[in-house]
């Protein structure tokens, strides 16, 4: 909401700069978000220099058809002599000698920054210039010069009468202060931050005469819990017009277009008091009478922007006996619209239920400034308010009389409800103690009314808000005022007590920071990429018909296709990554993400046996327990998903850079299950199994499901190059991995136990074997560690041969054995022993020999 | 003190004393380890005029034994000794000679160990963690895919509100009453629900929002805290974000609480930092303020403990939640929030 400071001050003396202003609003709660400047530069010395003018004399420019010859008197000391008076050029019509204008002198500064000079217009000389509302600021098209009033004294500063320089704040009222949606209730807050004296509200009763409102015009209510209040008065033989210059400036420096008198008071009235207005065109309202009614379903009105529009029964319309004529808070129609032949008005001022018109505005797509107040819900006292300062205005700017009284249809007052306060709860919760009696002093600054309860002593109050203070219902209600207006700044710092509170990861937490700083640590890249992806990317995968990640929680109201359904698998959203970086030259593209998944529970019954094995659920609330299908809240409420925690890895050329030392390995299936290797020992899991991958998307001959403790945690494999095609990457290997975090947390069992290695000496044996190449390397440790006893530590593959010192069909692999037990010094012929047994079982088991 | 030696001993014995010379002479002349051997082996060898000397001591007179005798011992002692400090100095030689030979060009780098990065907002993360966790405070977590009853209703959101529209936020396909979380704050209903005060958390965590613009992303993040115990006041919020701003931002940064509204707390507050640019004095980055709001904040509204079952005149409490992003792009300067998503890796590895 815009706010003109110089309208502020017709209703709190405000004595300081706009920035100070803006302070004090901004921390007792009315965020300013913006100062404005609006018309010309402020500063003394240039406001002297506009100044109220009367034409003297008009003739025709002698040298230009278009152009008038003009003296202006802008002294006003009576003096008629020619020599005081200035020179002034001018090109509008719309005005006569006689006439008082705004001048604005030799060396002004206007609106547009540029500086007025004297000017020599086809060889006369210029001194000065008559103004225009545009040229004034009003920002108003305007087709001529402004004529202003006859009464206003020549020679006056111009600024004393019209805002010439004015400064506009731009707030931001909260949904709970609908109060404050108007500059008098700006000014409210402002004495009531300042401690300063409030004027009483601009709406004393007009003078009126004539027959009752009532005789022209009745009105019925038969929809109270919708309208608890319906005002109307009546103005009889108003001038449509325009409305005068300082009218229009207010209104425009407020935001709002001028239109015509009668509209631009009413538009003025709401954003002087905070009550919305609609004015009926009384000859337009067939028998007089308007009903505050329903809508029946199917109900059409055409609104003033000249849209159909279909009602149900929950809109509430103002009709007459034949049809509607307004929605009600919402949009008036033409039916009853005023128009330059308006003589008589209607005006009406209501209050409407607030949720009802925001479900009718949000429903008709159709938001005004009547009804964003409306629908936060007004004060029923705003009724009779407006309504008198309007009349007042049409009585004054459009020469209407204003009938007595008021047409009130009320269903009952709203009176706000007395609440107790306890002064040293305020002081407990704030955490600073302010005495009693300030506290009450700040309650009745806001308007509310204080009295001592419980025998006095200042232990509590009995405190009863003004009835536009609707959002002060409770006790913490006020302690906030108490707390806003007494200054969070004067609240000390402190930390809680805490007692017996520890701060601390659970192991899950603290395992994922570990698994990232493994993988950083690798050189990988840590990507955070959306988690709703194109249901299609999941299409790309191949993925069977009764795989889980094929049972998708889609998006109600997507804000795109590609961001339709929650993603099963991290991966897409990778490769998706590596196009992109692809496409702007970033290679190599080696990157993990740490993230969730998202299986619908209708996915997880059917998960049971399929290959990524069961669905664990993340870890929530603070301590433990499951989020997702896997736990209901203690309400009972069941969620249709499960979210698991998943890292995700994908390498798209070697890890690491060139450099002048050498190039890095160009990466394979094995700096993939290099980098797992790494995660695990990093996560400090020993109990892993590859196992051969049947994941659609892999590589059937270069891919692996990882087994931890022989249950499933993921593949790792090359990506097929139809499916990585299929993302938009071409000519490019690309590996992958996605590892269940939950799988990870389950294996890594802890700290490991200390083994003394020190005390009696480890041997070693290499033995290079040849076997049959289709045998994997598992198969051949399998059978070495089962041979060696426990006397063999670990064994481990260290090189494989093939080629021509092999037979054909076979390959060598030479296996070192760790050979050392954990009380003795180990002899000759013990450690032969291992060799023999391993040696023998190979070639009984595996048909392998020595090479 | 071998000069002062050699001139006595040129008065007593002018043939030893000259030999010596000469010795001493060679000796240090060698200008590498075989000449050494060389002047070792004539000087000092079987063969030499010095053993010869020593050799034939037995067949001098008696009188002239002892003196002879010492005096060949001193020399021999003497060159031996020379030998000796003559081989360290040739060794040292050839140590720096062959070490500066092997100068190499110190300015070109290193071997490229890869060191991977982590995304920002994942380090902006584990920072607040960790200063929270300094706190006393434990990390909680929750559901994305989110109950509207603990993403709106248990937090007092009024029916009508408009974050609860089709238009703001997301909501699951067959079930308009589950939604993807619009905040981290269903965690505090969820943590409430499950445990009785005292509670210290924090929730980080991904939320999302029907919004995409340069300053807003549909999918983002927040970190949340509570602390409800018996006596916490709003000081102790205010204490609290000044600690976590200080860490955060640095130790020379300064904060305001403005008064605002939520309607999960009463009172209400927003929490400004003041600007780093400008240190206050407002420039373009503070709009002109000299300060930058971060959060949103407040005492937790009686009414949520209402939902929660907690008994609001027992104990009280804070809550403030905090768009990750936002802090993480005035920490880092970063001027478009879509930056964070689009993974680029030229923006992920400046960090």
């Amino acid at each position: 909401m815009r706010v003109p400071i110089s309208w502020l001050k017709d209703y709190v003396q405000w004595e300081g700069s706009a920035e100070e202003l803006a302070d004090l609003l901004s921390m007792s709660g009315t965020e300013v978000e913006n100062i404005l400047s609006v018309g010309a530069p402020a500063g003394p010395e240039n406001l002297d220099l506009f100044r109220v003018g009367r034409v003297v004399t008009k003739v025709r420019h002698p040298n230009a058809d278009k152009l008038w010859l003009c003296t202006v008197d802008v002294r006003g000391d009576g003096d008629a002599d020619q020599s005081a008076l200035q020179q002034i050029v001018c090109g509008a019509d719309n005005f006569a000698a006689g006439d008082t204008v705004a001048v604005a002198l030799p060396g002004s500064v206007l609106e547009n920054g540029l500086k007025l000079r004297k000017a020599n217009l086809r060889g006369v000389e210029s001194c000065g210039m008559m103004l225009s509302e545009q040229e004034l600021g009003f920002e108003v098209e305007s087709p001529g010069i402004v004529v202003l009033p006859a009464e206003w004294p020549v020679g006056d500063r111009l600024a004393e009468h019209l805002p010439v320089a004015e400064q506009v704040l731009e707030v931001e009222i909260t949904p709970n202060r609908p109060d404050c949606l108007s500059v008098y209730g700006v000014a409210r807050e402002v004495a009531a931050a300042a401690g300063l004296p409030l004027a009483p509200p601009p709406v004393e009763e007009p003078p009126a005469g004539g027959d009752p409102a009532s005789a022209d015009i009745a009105a019925e209510v038969p929809a109270p819990d919708l309208c608890p209040r319906y005002g109307l008065r009546v103005i009889r033989d108003v001038t449509i017009a325009e409305s005068p210059a300082w009218l229009k400036a207010r209104l425009t420096h407020a935001g709002q277009r001028p239109i015509s008198n009668v509209v631009d008071v009413t538009n003025y009235v709401m954003l002087a008091v905070g009550q919305p207005l609609h004015a009926f065109d009384l000859e337009k309202v067939p028998g007089r009478r308007l009903i505050v009614r329903r809508a029946t379903a199917g109900e059409r009105i055409t609104t003033l922007d000249d849209v159909e529009r279909t009602l149900d029964e929950n809109m509430l319309v103002i009709a007459d006996p034949e049809s509607p004529s307004a929605i009600a808070g919402v949009m008036g129609s033409a039916k009853s619209e005023i128009d330059a032949s308006t003589r008589h008005l209607a005006l009406e001022a209501a209050t409407f239920n607030g949720p009802n018109i925001l479900r009718t505005s949000s429903q008709l797509g159709l938001r005004s400034e009547a009804s964003t107040r409306f629908e936060k819900g007004l004060d029923q006292e705003y009724v009779p308010q407006g309504l008198a300062m309007a009349s007042r205005l049409f009585h004054g700017l459009c020469g209407g009389t204003v009938a007595p009284g008021m047409v009130d249809v009320r269903a009952g007052a709203a009176r706000p409800e007395p609440l107790r306060y306890r002064p040293a709860r305020s002081d407990a919760l704030l955490g600073v103690a302010v005495p009693p009696a300030e506290q009450a002093a700040i309650l009745e600054r806001i308007g509310c009314a204080v009295e001592a309860a419980d025998g006095g002593g200042g232990q509590a109050f009995t405190v009863t808000p003004p009835t536009f203070r609707a959002d002060l219902e409770r006790e913490v209600d006020l302690i906030e005022e108490v707390g806003r207006l007494h200054g969070l700044d004067k609240v000390p710092e402190t930390l809680p007590l805490r007692r017996d509170a520890v701060g601390m990861l659970t192991p899950q937490q603290r395992l994922r920071r570990r698994a990232r700083a493994a993988l950083t640590g690798a050189g990988l890249d840590e990507v955070v990429t959306y988690a709703f992806i194109d249901a299609a990317w999941l299409e790309l995968l191949g993925l069977p018909a009764d795989d889980p990640r094929r049972c998708l929680v889609r998006l109600a109201n997507p804000m795109s296709g590609e961001q339709a359904v929650m993603r099963t698998s991290v991966l897409p959203s990778l490769l998706a990554t590596v196009r992109d970086n692809l496409a702007h030259q970033n290679y190599p593209v080696t990157v993990f993400e740490q993230a969730r998944v998202y299986l619908s529970d209708s996915g997880t019954a059917a998960a049971g046996g399929a290959t990524s094995g069961d669905s664990g659920a993340v870890a929530g609330g603070a301590t433990s327990g499951d989020s997702g299908a896997a736990a209901a809240g203690s309400r009972g409420i069941n969620l249709p998903a499960v979210e698991s925690e998943m890292l995700t890895l994908v390498l798209c050329g070697p890890l690491g850079r060139e450099g002048w030392t050498g190039r890095p390995r160009s990466s394979d299936f094995y700096t993939l299950k290099g980098l797992v290797e790494r995660l695990l020992t990093a996560l400090r899991i020993e109990d892993a199994d590859y196992r051969r991958s049947n994941e659609p998307f892999l590589h059937p001959g270069k891919a692996a499901d990882l087994l931890l403790g022989g249950r499933p945690a993921g593949f790792l494999g090359q990506l097929r190059p139809d499916v990585v095609a299929g993302f938009g990457i071409e000519g490019e290997e690309v590996y992958a991995a996605e590892l269940r975090i939950d799988a990870l947390l389950e294996a890594a069992a802890g700290e490991r136990v200390y083994e003394d290695l020190i005390a009696f000496p480890t041997s070693t044996q290499d033995l290079a074997v040849v076997l049959d190449a289709g045998l994997a390397a598992d198969d051949l440790l399998a059978v070495v560690t089962k041979a060696g006893g426990k006397l063999l530590r670990r064994a481990a593959v260290f090189d494989v041969y093939e080629g021509d010192q092999v037979p054909p069909g076979k390959r060598s692999l030479a296996v070192r054995l760790v050979i050392r037990s954990a009380d003795r010094t180990l002899t000759e012929k013990d450690i032969g022993g291992v060799r023999q047994k391993v040696v023998a079982a190979l070639e009984r088991e595996l048909g392998a020999t020595l090479r | 003190m071998d000069d002062e030696r050699l001139r006595e001993l040129r008065d007593v014995h002018p043939e030893l004393a000259a030999l010596w010379g000469e010795a001493a002479a060679a000796i240090a002349a060698a200008a590498g380890a075989e000449e050494l051997e060389d002047a070792r082996v004539r000087f000092l060898g079987r063969k030499s005029r010095l053993t010869e000397t020593l050799r034939s001591i037995p067949t001098l007179p008696a009188e002239q034994r002892p003196l002879v005798g010492r005096w060949a011992n001193q020399v021999r002692q003497a060159l031996e000794q020379a030998v000796e400090a003559r081989e360290a100095e040739l060794a040292a030689a050839a140590i720096s000679r062959s070490l500066a030979e092997e100068r190499i060009d110190v300015t070109l780098p290193g071997v490229p160990f890869p060191l991977g990065h982590e995304h920002l907002v994942r380090r902006a993360i584990a920072e607040l963690e960790d200063i929270f966790l300094g706190l006393g405070f434990v990390v909680a977590e929750g559901p994305e895919i989110e109950h509207e009853y603990y993403n709106f209703t248990a937090l007092n959101t009024p029916a009508d509100h408009p974050a609860r529209s089709l238009h703001d936020t997301f909501f699951i396909d067959g079930a308009l009453d589950i939604l993807l979380r619009t905040h981290t704050s269903p965690v505090q209903i969820r943590t409430m629900e499950a445990q009785a005060p005292p509670v210290y958390i924090i929730c980080p965590g991904r939320c999302y929002r029907r919004d995409s613009d340069a300053t807003h992303t549909p999918m983002f993040h927040q970190i949340e805290g509570l602390a409800v115990d018996e006596g916490i006041t709003m000081a102790d919020l205010k204490g609290t974000l000044h600690q976590m701003v200080r860490e955060f931002f640095g130790p020379e940064r300064a904060i305001r609480l403005r008064p605002h509204y939520f309607p999960f707390t009463e009172p209400s507050v927003e929490l400004d930092v003041s600007c780093e640019l400008c240190r206050g004095a407002g420039c373009r980055s503070c709009k002109y303020s000299g300060w930058l709001e971060i959060l949103g904040a407040g005492m937790v509204d009686p009414a949520v403990y209402g939902f929660v079952g907690y008994d609001a005149d027992k104990v009280s409490g804070w809550a403030f939640g905090m768009g990750v992003e936002r802090v993480a792009m005035l920490k880092y300067g970063i001027p478009d929030l879509r930056a964070f998503y689009d993974n680029d890796l030229r923006f992920l590895e400046q960090f």
